[in-house]
């Protein structure tokens, strides 16, 4: 029987003994803890893959080769996305999962915490892997790096040395571990949920998260199985890439877009989640339209799983095929298209104020709802052979994921470091960070648009000297973009070590369990189960 | 609505319930490309790997529509040959038998057996690209630095498509030594 304090509130931890210093870390099982760990490992690994996207763009700055050989600029493009999408964007959403959906809906924690200790853990052991097979080729003896891109598609990727087999166990381990926290998840939700508190009452960021958990418990294993097809293609001799053994590469795209296209909609599910959570309170008016969020939601998980072939356009398909695919494509926008239109109902005729939140929020509509347009021109089959492979795309997707995504866990971040931490944020620093990630963001890859449009390709360390005008444009915006997201560390460790009081309701028109307790919430909460009525 | 408390001991059950689709998902990732072959079989759809044996082709008398015969060749890392093309590209009048020869050397200082496995881009045109006679129908032994001429004898069937106005013919060498051919050889002479 143990005392602990924390902030000043005096707790009593009538179940075990809290282990205090390293051991409370390594052998957590408290949702807030775990989740505080995920989220300070999604902001080093944002850092990390923002500094090889810096390395990218400075090599991009001129045409010709200044300092990165080609194949170690394909490896910088490869791992600054997987170090994106699997170390910083799912680990960042997966934190705030860990640590609202207990407060949201009245639970004391997660339904399954040892379960949870390992999930973070193993993701954890996979960055470490992750990083192991970058080092491994300027070791000797090491191999070329994996210069595949990060759809790994073979036969490129059965040709790569050993830091391929690091990555493909790197995937297993990462894979598995969002599994364990996808199942944990939606035991929760089903579970745990305080009385009277239906299906339809959830918040509507726990069903953001139910439907990416599912979406992750079914789509994880397909790359799971296409790496292990990869890794007995390279060491057992199979041949199930291999068309000279009866097999094709092929195989491989099918089982990776199953997996990467569902993929965007667990990236930018839990963001929407948080939209939909700071609109309405900003707006001083309830969510508009609930039912039809939550509904527009599970249609865009439905459909999102059934269009992944809309990577693959020229790769040779039947016309039925591809046809089916564009249509099934751009059904997606209408669930889209209402998710977003509920946004904007809220705000019209609210009483808005524009903190933080709100501004990431308001541009997350904006900007992502741009990407949608894009999206909808790569969906139709003759524009995207078109487009396929050039700048154009990386525009498109870097405009949906990082509003979609990254900004939403910003806005996220934002709304709620005076619930964690017990202290406001400093606005004007807040204010200042927004603005100059917009100015930075659409000064980067807006000009990529028209670089992808004149033809510009991908992946390539060199460009055509007519390209060269709009990629220092882009180069600088990125700079100033990568320069910026200092601001964030600085603004939330400010944040930690003091300022204003937060109340328990931090803001006015705040909704939700999560508001009733105090700020920061004591170890312990809802160890007896608040009521709904 | 549910008490928390036993609804902890029900999480370990629905746990193991939905761990059952991960591993379900994992399974389907390697059944997906004989299922799909089943699925077409089943419904009678066209698909890529669908060469058709011994399916009747008209030989109808020659005319004089030109089709486009590109050749490639491949050798992969572990066989020490040089595999050449006599010509990139040639001209062929559909419903005419036509000769093409390639050339092999055996770089190395052992006698290494050979198997050229065929494929033919576009897939649509497989089925009317027939092969009378081709140096893939057999095993390939090559002494130690011998080079050799070898011979297909094919024709274009009229039938081929309208819109397929070009093929290409790619072949690749595999080792096929005793060593690699403990199992039995890939029979692809019957299915022409």
């Amino acid at each position: 029987m143990s005392t602990v304090t924390i902030h000043g509130h005096e707790v009593h931890d009538h179940s075990h003994a809290t282990p205090t210093g390293w051991r409370r870390w390594l052998l957590s099982t408290n949702h807030k803890d775990i989740g505080t760990l995920y989220m300070i490992f999604a902001l080093l690994m944002l850092f990390t893959g923002g500094l090889m996207a810096m390395l990218v763009r400075a090599e991009l700055f001129m045409p010709g080769i200044q300092f990165l050989q080609p194949d170690l600029y394909n490896n910088m493009v490869t791992n600054h996305a997987l170090i994106m999408v699997f170390g910083a964007v799912m680990p960042a959403a997966a934190g705030m999962a860990n640590w609202m959906i207990p407060l949201m809906i009245g639970a004391p924690d997660m339904a399954l915490p040892r379960l949870n200790n390992l999930s973070f853990w193993m993701l954890a052991a996979g960055g470490l892997l992750l990083i192991c097979s970058i080092v491994v080729p300027f070791l000797p003896g090491g191999g070329t790096p994996v210069n595949t891109g990060w759809t790994l598609y073979p036969p490129l990727s059965l040709q790569v040395g050993m830091s391929m087999d690091l990555l493909i166990f790197t995937i297993h381990i990462l894979g598995i571990s969002s599994i364990l926290a996808s199942i944990n998840i939606i035991v929760t939700l089903f579970n745990t949920r305080a009385p009277g508190m239906t299906l339809m009452k959830m918040p509507i960021f726990c069903w953001a998260w139910m439907v990416t958990a599912f979406l992750l418990i079914l789509i994880m294993p397909a790359l799971a199985s296409g790496v292990t097809m990869l890794l007995f293609d390279r060491h057992f001799g199979t041949s199930f890439f291999n068309a000279a053994g009866g097999g094709d590469p092929v195989l491989f795209q099918h089982l990776f877009w199953f997996f990467g296209h569902p993929e965007v909609y667990v990236l930018l599910l839990p963001s929407m989640g948080i939209v939909a959570h700071i609109v309405p309170t900003f707006s001083r008016k309830p969510l508009f339209g609930y039912t039809s969020t939550v509904g527009a939601m599970i249609s865009i998980g439905a459909i999102g799983m059934l269009v992944w072939a809309h990577h693959q356009y020229t790769i040779g398909m039947s016309l039925a095929a591809v046809t089916y695919f564009m249509i099934g494509t751009i059904l997606i926008s209408i669930p889209v298209g209402l998710m977003i239109l509920n946004f904007i109902a809220t705000m019209w005729r609210g009483a808005m104020s524009f903190e933080t939140p709100m501004l990431f929020a308001i541009a997350i509509i904006l900007l992502f709802t741009f990407a949608g347009m894009t999206g909808v021109m790569l969906a139709v089959i003759p524009g995207d052979i078109q487009y396929h492979d050039s700048y154009f795309v990386v525009a498109h997707f870097h405009y949906a994921l990082i509003p979609g995504a990254l900004f939403g866990l910003y806005a996220g971040v934002f709304f709620w470091l005076p619930k964690w931490t017990g202290h406001m944020y400093d606005e004007k620093l807040g204010k200042i960070f927004f603005w100059l990630t917009m100015i930075g963001f659409n000064l980067t890859f807006f000009p990529q648009h028209f670089l992808g449009l004149a033809g510009m390709p991908r992946r390539i360390v060199d460009y055509n000297l007519v390209f060269t005008e709009f990629n220092a444009i882009s180069s600088i915006g990125a700079f100033i973009f990568g320069l910026s997201q200092i601001l964030l560390p600085i603004i939330i460790i400010k944040t930690i070590r003091g300022g204003r009081k937060a109340g328990d309701k931090v803001w006015e028109a705040a909704e939700g369990l999560e508001w009733t307790l105090p700020s920061p919430p004591p170890f312990h909460t809802f160890s007896d189960p608040p009521v709904i009525k | 609505m549910r008490d928390p408390q036993p609804g902890e001991r029900r999480g370990g059950r629905g746990a193991l319930w939905l761990a059952l689709v991960p591993a379900t998902m994992f399974a389907v990732g390697f059944a997906i490309a004989p299922l799909y072959s089943l699925i077409c079989d089943v419904f009678g759809l066209q698909r890529a790997a669908a060469a058709v044996p011994g399916a009747p082709v008209a030989v109808a008398t020659p005319q004089n529509r030109l089709v486009t015969v590109r050749f490639d060749t491949n050798v992969p890392n572990d066989l020490p040959w040089d595999f050449v093309a006599d010509i990139r590209r040639l001209e062929v009048r559909v419903g005419t038998l036509q000769e093409m020869k390639f050339r092999v050397r055996n770089r190395s200082d052992q006698s290494i057996v050979g198997r050229a496995i065929p494929t033919i881009v576009p897939w649509q045109a497989e089925r009317h690209f027939i092969k009378t006679d081709c140096f893939c129908f057999r095993d390939q032994p090559i002494g130690p630095g011998e080079s050799r001429e070898m011979i297909v004898r094919f024709q274009v069937a009229p039938a081929l498509p309208d819109d397929i106005g070009a093929l290409t013919l790619s072949y690749t060498f595999l080792r096929h030594d005793a060593a690699t051919s403990a199992a039995p050889a890939l029979n692809l002479s019957s299915k022409e």
